[in-house]
């Protein structure tokens, strides 16, 4: 559940960038993705403590972290920049879907009416003094929760600081979270996009353009990770004799067909081939099918890395074996069906395909 | 603490007295002895290394913890508030000695503290305490009148890991040679 974890924050870090490129970037193409990238962004940000949560022995005392900082630790630090960042972007979603609330409003009656009434804090005007608020606050949240949503590079640092890992503490290990978590993000909310699209909307057109572009850009990121994946190969060959054999039995022992084969070639290779070449970018089925082998690749070379160090012993020669219990399947199971319920149901109430311009980009 | 390898012959007493004294269960363990088999046959012959926390003069247990459970006392001791401690594993990912568990009786990290319940009660160790061969020395090393640190300064002593720079408090006698270098290179 580690790796579902850093997998679920590198997700939300992406997504939120992506929606924030055309109010940060001021490209505009993406902003049919914006909304549903925001989306992504806060389930993942709140499903990930979720994910976490079983692994410790005493859950209970979950929200002790909050209250017990130590500078010295990632994941302490990780607590305030998880926490800080949902909340920056939940206050983000309030001002710049707003508008689109208030739109949704007017087109219903009774009930409805005042649930999104209600959804929007009960402000309902619509003049320009209020939409000039909520742009200010839109702007000033949205920067802050991007800012945020880099530093959840910090996961990148919970494995590269342990020494006694030296799979782990290599000085690209950050870098490489910070590629991935894009790149996952990327891909998470256009997978969604193409699937709303066809299946929730009232249009049920993709808008090639923005598809298009974001396939363009995970191209490029892809290009990234396997280029950084290279570079780890080389680097862990003329560091420490551990950190060569620590990779050494990565890419040959039992996490090899999860790491080489599902995490590098199915999910590196294969979906950089189907964004790169013009034919198949332009295909929203076999983005679609990119799209959720980048997510894969991702989340396989995560847990490869995460775990294959972990059958290293550290002193001795008693290799460990490891494979998943019920229970951790089980929880799998419960943390993807909570967000598979989440999905659902904001895409059905949410009306994220309102297009109301506040002026910020969304 | 010095342990002399020497005088090692790997009965796990020190094991068995561990468990009686913390009521470890089954499974994990605060201090344990490993064994490695060296030579080819009929050469052959066994080393016993018996391991334990090594109280780290730079813990690396103790900066990751993220609720400050884990903490070096002014004695040296690296203790473990089971209080606070939530259980997170972190510390035992960051040992590079493997000396920490978490206790699936307590649901708490765990780990050898030097019998600190005995010593500040003028007692040894239980490990020390019930050794046969008297292979497990302890003393404070800070006293250079002490036994152990007479044995740290005139025999020849050896660290676990001396490249991850933790600056362990327990010294190997006779840890060298092939022993060693199975013993500090995980795996290969």
């Amino acid at each position: 559940m580690v790796a579902v974890y850093l997998f679920f924050v590198g997700v939300s870090a992406g997504s939120y960038v992506l929606a924030s490129l055309p109010f940060a970037l001021g490209l505009r193409r993406y902003e049919p993705l914006s909304k549903l990238a925001l989306i992504s962004a806060i389930i993942f940000a709140i499903l990930a403590p979720l994910a976490i949560t079983p692994h410790l022995t005493q859950p209970s005392r979950l929200f002790s972290l909050l209250f017990s900082f130590h500078q010295t630790s990632p994941l302490s630090w990780g607590t305030y920049i998880l926490s800080a960042y949902v909340l920056a972007m939940l206050a983000y979603g309030r001002f710049s879907f707003r508008g689109d609330l208030i739109q949704r409003m007017e087109e219903e009656s009774g009930l409805k009416a005042s649930f999104y009434r209600a959804l929007a804090l009960w402000q309902t005007s619509l003049s320009e003094e209020s939409l000039k608020t909520d742009r200010k606050f839109a702007k000033v949240s949205g920067y802050v929760a991007l800012a945020l949503a880099f530093l959840t590079v910090y996961t990148g640092f919970e494995l590269g600081v342990i020494r006694a890992q030296p799979l782990w503490h290599l000085s690209i290990s950050p870098i490489m979270f910070l590629l991935t978590a894009l790149s996952s993000g990327f891909a998470f909310a256009l997978s969604l996009y193409l699937v709303a699209e066809r299946y929730f909307s009232k249009t049920r057109r993709w808008n090639m353009e923005a598809t298009s572009g974001v396939s363009i850009l995970l191209a490029w990121l892809l290009a990234a990770f396997l280029v950084l994946n290279a570079m780890q190969a080389i680097l862990s060959q003329y560091t420490t004799a551990d950190a060569r054999f620590a990779f050494e039995y990565l890419v040959t022992g039992p996490l090899s067909t999860t790491f080489v084969w599902v995490g590098i070639l199915l999910g590196g290779v294969v979906p950089f081939l189907i964004f790169t070449m013009p034919v198949t970018r332009k295909s929203p089925q076999l983005v679609l099918v990119g799209s959720a082998l980048a997510l894969v690749g991702s989340f396989a070379t995560k847990y490869g890395v995460l775990i294959s160090a972990q059958l290293v012993p550290k002193t001795g020669t008693t290799f460990l074996a490891y494979t998943p219990s019920l229970i951790e399947f089980a929880e799998f199971a419960g943390v993807v069906s909570l967000g598979a319920f989440l999905f659902t149901v904001v895409l059905w109430v949410l009306p994220w395909q309102q297009r109301f311009r506040l002026g910020v980009g969304v | 603490m010095v342990v002399d390898l020497n005088k090692c012959i790997g009965c796990q007493a020190c094991t068995v007295a561990c468990k009686a004294e913390f009521n470890v269960p089954t499974g994990v363990f605060r201090t344990w002895v490993r064994e490695f088999e060296d030579g080819i046959f009929p050469n052959v012959k066994v080393q016993f290394l018996p391991s334990l926390c090594n109280q780290c003069d730079d813990p690396p247990c103790v900066p990751v913890c993220p609720v400050k459970a884990i903490y070096k006392q002014e004695d040296g001791a690296v203790l473990i508030d089971a209080e606070e401690c939530i259980g997170c594993g972190y510390c035992v990912q960051a040992c590079p000695y493997n000396a920490i568990f978490l206790n699936p009786q307590t649901q708490v990290a765990e780990k050898c503290t030097f019998c600190i319940n005995r010593v500040e009660q003028g007692l040894a160790p239980a490990c020390v305490q019930t050794c046969v061969g008297g292979a497990r020395i302890f003393g404070d090393l800070a006293d250079e009148h002490s036994s152990v640190s007479e044995l740290a300064n005139s025999k020849a002593v050896q660290v676990l890991k001396p490249d991850m720079g933790t600056e362990p408090m327990v010294y190997y006698i006779g840890l060298d040679g092939k022993l060693a270098a199975r013993v500090n290179r995980g795996g290969n």
